[in-house]
């Protein structure tokens, strides 16, 4: 689990152009949107699109995704459960 | 009374260099490993992390508006309603259209990027400078096949004559495609004493050629 | 002040603005779902042209050069020739100019150019095309502003239009010059490259869209082209019709807020409502025709710029649910099917919207409200950029 939660801050930093940030600057428990990193709609979706490439989960809309990307976490949590890559 | 109109800033952003106001603030260096834009970025030491999430046209654009706009930006906060910004160019979005593109050729390999389809707009670099700058006046993007003086001088003009409560103006050609960068912003204003020249002509042409 | 010559449609509801109308008045949409189209993965709902139709009506146009038009080119050419066709003006002459409006042009290109010259993927350059089938001199203009891009090019070529006000600064500016008449022309063509951008965010709904509607699920797509030819109304010579429709104002504001959603509080829209509206006595309204995607967030922000606006007892409509969202051709051609209407004095019912859910409440057009003593409506648009638009039209008998 640790080292899914790693590889996915680094993918987040990729995917979301979060530029100068490295893994350690992302706390796995903290909010991803609103505070925290302060991701919006788009970057909601881009990490919609990051799910299904990387681990084969298909989410249905934006408002799924937000449940889902709570923290990284919860993020990690629920690609262990459903990923088919 | 008639109004007159004035350039109070101007940038502009070649391959190789970066001028403002006439002066040359920064020259490519072909030894960076970094995007060029990105080493204009830091030698303005700006701290605008939304940038790195921009298409190049944007990055362009908000560069070339930073140094323009700092003398109007006293009151961060202040919503600008009397002022209105004017893009014009020539390849639209061409640059993220090729790069968003690359994300649906290959259906072994489609992955359709919402960050990258939303810059596949030439005028989303407008809406990128209405937020940074506060600006909730006319914002509008035309298309030319190349920079034309009286063109843009009589976009601007126009704009400033039907809306009489627009005072200033964030105005350029933004131009960017395949590494080729070829940016001019200017802040034109009605208010004579915020004038480094007259809009004219001559001025416009001396400026971009 | 500018008033409306002629105008013209091109959908897949049919090939001249009358036509168009009284398909939408018989409550036809060809909103369809596609299972597999353009090489996308997956099923869409859209409107789109039959190939064949463009095909036929353009070979039935004369022209002799040999240039090959690109599907995006003819069904422009087609509709300017359809509205030029209700007037005598020589589109040749030098007091014609041409605006584009499109977000997209030839983008379908860019995944294979299919023998076209790489020059084809720029806008000006079909504009150029365009423009000159009709032998038109001067260099078109193109209007590039998302989804707001036909209003904005109205807006814009009252500006390009004769005024006596006196010369300005402008006029003395080589190269610058009024003009008698304007051709507005708002296409869009769509492709993989469109469609599954709009995927990617989500906003399409499955089905035929249902705008302001409290189930509302997302917008549909469409293609179409549609012309306003506009002139100036110090140099119409022109015998004056029953009804003279005139461009009142218009005004573009930008919310400042996001690139792709609307400012939650519509301050952009209610900005551009005030001003298009400054000089009208609002007595004269009979409906607003809004941008009306049937997004959750659009048709939201739309309730709230009316309420702002002091306009919400005002019936509203949308005509997403008829064409789908046509993008750079939607304010052209949404301006045409609600002047029809006007002169008509009819208001469009919305398609699809059988229980209104905005946040905040609007007055949903059934169809049946009497507006015979009404001479004027609101357009509403709103787009990506933070851009929004609002124009005024009015009618005088």
């Amino acid at each position: 689990m640790e080292q899914l939660i790693e590889e996915l801050k680094k993918q987040i930093i990729e995917v979301l152009n979060l530029e100068g940030m490295k893994p350690e600057d992302i706390d796995e428990n903290a909010p991803l949107f609103g505070e925290g990193l302060g991701l919006d709609s788009i970057d909601a979706l881009e990490l919609i699109v990051m799910m299904e490439k990387n681990y084969g989960i298909k989410l249905a809309n934006a408002s799924e995704g937000r449940e889902i990307f709570k923290s990284v976490r919860i993020m990690a949590e629920y690609i262990q459960a459903h990923r088919t890559k | 009374m008639m109004k007159t109109y004035h350039i109070a800033s101007y940038s502009k952003i070649t391959p190789t260099e970066f001028c403002v106001n006439g002066d040359k603030m920064l020259l490519r260096n072909p030894e960076s490993q970094d995007l060029w834009l990105h080493d204009i970025y830091r030698a303005l030491n700006m701290n605008y992390p939304k940038f790195f999430k921009m298409d190049k046209l944007c990055k362009s654009g908000i560069l070339a508006a930073e140094p323009i706009m700092q003398n109007f930006m006293v009151k961060p906060d202040e919503i600008k309603t009397n002022w209105a910004i004017i893009g014009m160019n020539s390849v639209s979005s061409l640059d993220d259209d090729t790069e968003y593109q690359a994300t649906i050729q290959n259906e072994n390999n489609y992955f359709p990027s919402p960050s990258v389809f939303v810059y596949t707009l030439p005028n989303i670099v407008i809406g990128e400078l209405a937020i940074k700058y506060k600006i909730q006046g006319e914002t509008s993007f035309y298309i030319e096949q190349l920079f034309n003086t009286p063109s843009f001088i009589t976009n601007v003009i126009k704009t400033f004559e039907v809306n009489p409560q627009i005072e200033y103006a964030l105005c350029g050609w933004i131009d960017y495609y395949e590494e080729n960068c070829d940016v001019m912003m200017m802040v034109i204003t009605t208010h004579p004493d915020k004038s480094i020249i007259e809009l004219n002509e001559t001025n416009i042409n001396q400026i971009y050629y | 002040m500018m008033n409306m010559l002629s105008h013209n449609i091109v959908s897949p509801l049919g090939f001249s603005s009358s036509e168009n109308y009284q398909a939408v008045c018989a409550g036809k949409s060809d909103l369809t779902i596609y299972s597999s189209k353009f090489g996308l993965p997956g099923p869409f709902c859209a409107s789109l042209m039959n190939d064949e139709k463009i095909e036929d009506y353009f070979s039935a146009l004369p022209h002799t050069d040999t240039t090959i038009y690109t599907r995006f080119e003819k069904m422009a050419i087609l509709s300017v020739q359809g509205a030029v066709a209700q007037t005598s003006i020589d589109l040749a002459s030098p007091d014609v100019l041409f605006i584009l409006s499109t977000t997209k042009g030839n983008v379908d290109l860019l995944e294979d150019l299919r023998g076209f010259e790489k020059e084809r993927l720029y806008l000006w350059r079909s504009a150029q095309l365009i423009s000159r089938f009709f032998n038109n001199p001067n260099e078109p203009l193109v209007v590039s502003n998302a989804c707001i891009s036909g209003c904005a090019a109205q807006i814009a070529a009252e500006r390009f239009l004769y005024h006596p006000s006196g010369e300005t600064i402008a006029e003395k500016s080589d190269g610058h010059r009024t003009y008698h008449y304007v051709v507005v022309v708002g296409a869009e063509v769509l492709s993989k490259f469109i469609i599954s951008g709009f995927q990617s965010f989500k906003a399409l709904s499955p089905e035929r869209c249902k705008p302001f509607d409290a189930e509302r699920c997302g917008l549909n797509l469409g293609e179409a082209a549609a012309t306003i030819i506009y002139e100036s109304t110090y140099t119409s010579n022109t015998s004056a019709p029953s009804d003279v429709i005139s461009f009142h104002a218009g005004a573009i504001c930008n919310d400042a807020n996001h690139i792709s959603g609307p400012s939650r509080t519509a301050e952009g829209q209610y900005r551009a409502i005030m001003q298009a509206t400054k000089n009208l006595n609002l007595e004269r309204l009979a409906f607003v025709n809004a941008h009306g995607t049937a997004t959750l967030y659009n048709d939201d922000m739309e309730s709230i710029a009316l309420h702002r606006a002091a306009l919400s007892h005002l019936p509203v409509n949308s005509l997403k649910s008829y064409f789908g969202h046509t993008l750079g051709a939607a304010g052209v051609l949404e301006v045409i099917i609600s002047t029809l209407a006007l002169q008509n004095h009819h208001i469009i019912k919305t398609l699809g919207c059988d229980v209104p859910g905005t946040a905040q409440k609007i007055h949903v057009a059934d169809g049946k409200e009497d507006c015979s003593k009404k001479d004027a409506f609101l357009k509403m648009i709103s787009g990506f950029g933070g851009g929004n638009a609002a124009i005024a039209i009015t009618m005088r008998h």
